[in-house]
């Protein structure tokens, strides 16, 4: 582990105190708990756009596909594929 | 039909208990690769569905190419490549940004919730058992993805 020297800003250093009392936890276990979560968001929201495929996903997250799946579905991202999409992997079918 | 499929679509049709069906109606072809991103790296985890398909490796229900020659290739240009070397109708996949690709090069592309449509159009299935196998689906495939299979659904009755 690596160890790094950061500014945070006040409401942020309030959330991390909030987490660090519900969760009775170190002001540094629940820094870490943080941004994982919100690492995990901004990676399901890349997916969610259609920037990263399923599987570079994965590998940010360090996470089997399958695992990245059920996380992903977990967060309400279930998959990425829009409406012209489907159009057009229809007339691929019915061919 | 030939289909080489690719991993996520794999791991959802799985999840949602659907893989057998659809094996059995197309050829089904996964690339060395996928089964490692699949059933080895999976079974590491104890992952149920690399234990699945692991299984349906095992007997022939899914077959396996690519094993020596694009070893070192990663998923995506592994599956382009083994897709452009084989004789495959279309590549099975349910990611966004590897359709791009796909698109930007001419590879026909088949969504995990259209083989559902097909079983159905082909009267493998009928009405109720296509509606509840894209229930199951549901929880893995986007909002576009399920509405668009569910009005075809919907509309063929």
């Amino acid at each position: 582990m690596k160890v790094k020297s950061i500014r945070i800003p006040d409401d942020m250093d309030k959330s991390i105190e909030y987490v660090s009392r519900l969760e009775k936890l170190e002001k540094t276990q629940s820094l870490r708990k943080l941004t994982r979560l919100g690492f995990e968001y901004y990676a399901a929201k890349s997916y969610e756009r259609g920037k990263l495929t399923i599987r570079e996903t994965a590998e940010l997250l360090n996470l089997t596909l399958s695992e990245t799946i059920d996380l992903l579905a977990e967060m309400g991202v279930k998959g990425n594929i829009r409406t012209r999409d489907v159009m057009e992997s229809l007339k691929t079918i019915s061919s | 039909m030939k289909i080489l499929m690719d991993a996520d679509c794999l791991i959802k049709l799985t999840k949602a208990g659907l893989k057998e069906q659809i094996c059995q109606q197309y050829e089904i072809t996964i690339p060395n690769v996928v089964k490692k991103e699949v059933v080895d790296a999976g079974k590491i985890k104890g992952a149920l569905d690399a234990e699945i398909v692991e299984q349906n490796i095992q007997k022939a229900i899914i077959r396996v190419i690519g094993k020596e020659t694009l070893s070192r290739m990663k998923g995506d240009p592994a599956l382009i490549e083994i897709f452009k070397r084989g004789q495959y109708d279309a590549l099975a996949t349910d990611d966004a940004k590897l359709i791009r690709l796909l698109r930007s090069i001419g590879i026909p592309y088949i969504l995990p919730g259209l083989f559902i449509h097909s079983l159905y159009q082909k009267k493998i299935v009928d009405k109720k058992t296509a509606s509840n196998c894209l229930e199951k689906l549901s929880l893995f495939i986007s909002e576009d993805e399920y509405s668009v299979i569910k009005f075809l659904l919907e509309e063929k009755s």
